[in-house]
């Protein structure tokens, strides 16, 4: 087990967003968290990773309680994350972007920044010479000096992956990665995930792309109004009656 | 900072401006104020490399820089005159005091954004100046102190506008190199990358809190020892020179200059510092036409002139990124 939330709860005002959600995520799996619009998946990655405060429950990173702290600390115990809309940074070039995902790693004193001590200023060279690498291996190395708000969407995203990978992460929490991908993008995705799940990182997956989720997560739960309803592995999601329910609940209600 | 230059690249460009600052006087000294007028450059663009830091690539507006060059004014004339410190003791300490402030002020202040981060600067410049003038024992109140002491090494006394030339510069010049270090730096690109996206940044691991501090309280250091040198130029202290006015006038250098580059700061500060001159005879105009100025930079050339220069140096490059890109996308 890499992380373990305890009956995580968070409410807005009345509403209740995530409602006693307490799952795991075994290490070295890619565990997906699936649901209906408005489920409550953004909001549980959000407690996971320090965006969002939990309004009771807890969270555990092996054993260790990390509830409440911020994603920048988040980022130094080795989590990080993706998000649904791409946070990045526009003004930058790729390369750039992946080398502000190391930050957590090595020296980052001012001191040594200010002064450009030659130990520093070596480290920093690493960093850089490993952000194209990083690059490379995902298949957008020869973007690697362009802005990044004038590559592709696809890109941006496999940008961001790049960028959370930089900091030599544990976990990785990824918020609908496919979405906005065309289908050799996402077919590329998939490649990406099953090998960064074989070279030993977990992942966590919201993701709403079903053919997606059924040939990589080996374990999958399932949010509905908040509250968790059923777990296992993708067939017994698929079989699961509760979770079909959900499913077709929302097809049917008019728009 | 991802390009490995060669050794003789490096210092390259150190050399070059150190070559600038010691030939300028030689080439415009036949020109009376120049160097009144280079004085006053070197204040001006020290104290908006400081700007530059938070506002400029940090992106966070701030209007205090008048505060903390105030702070360092009458740190250092306070120090010098009525303490008889050594006015470079009273410089560095200027500095220091100045930057201990802006630490003290960060925490509460920059968790505040745009406009509301401006108001909050902008009074604690309104307050300074209060402060300033109702303590008149101790400041002088608006009349100010006079007679202040010129800085010295030794018997070596900076008391002709030559000399004193050559102090403002050597402090810019170590100004510029230790900017220069830090914007190159990852910690430059975690700026940069909160300025961007304040979420993405503190993703990867940027103390967002922690960056706007450090960039705040070194601007602060950078106004502060600006505002000393301003103040021992002129042997005269009081709170006109330290009015929001002045931040005003700084964020107006880094808007027509170019405010992410200290190549911006500079060209900035230049004109800045010279339009009035240029304007002697139609002062009444100078506001209106600093305005024109303004607002032409903010619409026309967002990264002001520096940006400019910047798109025509690039117009030479082959624009490669257009025709990989379609490689991605299936």
């Amino acid at each position: 087990m890499i992380v373990r939330t305890e009956r995580l709860s968070r409410r807005y005002g009345g509403v209740t967003a995530v409602d006693d959600v307490s799952f795991a995520v075994e290490r070295g799996t890619i565990t997906a968290l699936i649901g209906p619009n408005g489920a409550g998946k953004t909001t549980t990655l959000n407690m996971i990773s320090g965006m969002t405060r939990p309004s009771a429950g807890r969270v555990f990173l092996s054993d260790t309680d990390v509830t409440g702290l911020r994603p920048d600390e988040m980022c130094r115990h080795k989590v990080a994350r993706t998000f649904q809309m791409p946070q990045t940074f526009g003004s930058m070039t790729l390369c750039e972007n992946v080398i502000v995902g190391s930050t957590t790693r090595g020296d980052s004193g001012l001191v040594g920044a200010a002064l450009s001590l030659p130990r520093f200023r070596s480290r920093e060279e690493e960093f850089a010479v490993e952000a194209r690498a990083l690059l490379v291996s995902l298949g957008i190395g020869h973007l690697a000096d362009m802005r990044t708000s004038s590559v592709s969407f696809g890109t941006m995203r496999l940008t961001e992956l790049a960028r959370a990978l930089a900091s030599h992460p544990v976990l990785v929490l990824m918020d609908e990665p496919a979405s906005g991908l065309s289908r050799a993008e996402t077919q590329a995705l998939r490649t990406i995930l099953l090998r960064l799940k074989s070279e030993g990182l977990t992942i966590l997956l919201v993701e709403h792309n079903m053919p997606l989720i059924m040939s990589t997560a080996d374990h999958i739960h399932v949010l509905d109004k908040g509250r968790l309803i059923a777990g296992g592995s993708p067939q017994e999601i698929q079989a699961n009656p509760l979770v079909q329910q959900a499913y077709l609940g929302l097809v049917e209600e008019p728009s | 900072m991802a390009d490995m230059s060669s050794q003789p690249r490096k210092w390259l460009a150190p050399a070059l401006c150190g070559l600038i600052v010691v030939l300028a006087p030689l080439l415009g000294g036949g020109y009376p104020n120049f160097i009144n007028m280079a004085i006053l450059v070197g204040i001006y663009y020290s104290v908006c490399i400081g700007l530059s830091l938070i506002f400029g690539i940090g992106g966070q507006l701030s209007l205090a820089q008048a505060a903390f060059y105030g702070i360092g004014g009458y740190t250092s004339a306070l120090l010098s005159v009525k303490l008889g410190v050594p006015v470079l003791i009273a410089m560095l300490a200027a500095g220091i005091v100045s930057g201990i402030a802006a630490w003290i002020l960060a925490t509460p202040i920059l968790r505040l954004r745009t406009v509301y981060l401006a108001m909050a600067t902008l009074a604690f410049g309104e307050i300074f100046v209060t402060i300033v003038r109702e303590n008149r024992e101790l400041t002088g109140g608006s009349t100010g102190i006079v007679n202040l002491p010129a800085p010295a090494i030794g018997s070596f006394v900076f008391d002709t506008p030559f000399r004193y030339y050559f102090l403002v510069w050597a402090l810019a010049l170590a100004a510029t190199w230790i900017a220069r270090n830090i914007i190159r730096s990852r910690i430059g690109l975690g700026l940069r990358a909160l300025a961007d996206s304040e979420l993405g940044a503190s993703s990867c691991g940027v103390d967002v809190a922690r960056y706007k501090s450090w960039m705040f309280t070194i601007g602060a250091v950078f106004a502060g020892i600006g505002g000393a040198l301003y103040v021992h130029y002129l042997s005269f202290i009081s709170p006109d020179s330290f009015s929001v006015q002045f931040s005003i006038l700084m964020i107006m250098i880094l808007a027509i200059g170019g405010r992410d580059s200290l190549l911006g700061a500079f060209l900035g500060a230049v004109i800045v510092t010279i339009l009035p001159f240029i304007l002697s005879g139609y002062e009444a105009y100078g506001p209106l036409i600093f305005g024109i100025f303004f607002i032409a930079s903010v619409r026309f050339m967002p990264s002001g002139i520096a940006g400019v220069l910047r798109n025509l140096m690039e117009l030479g490059k082959p624009i490669d990124g257009a025709a990989t890109q379609k490689v991605t996308e299936p």
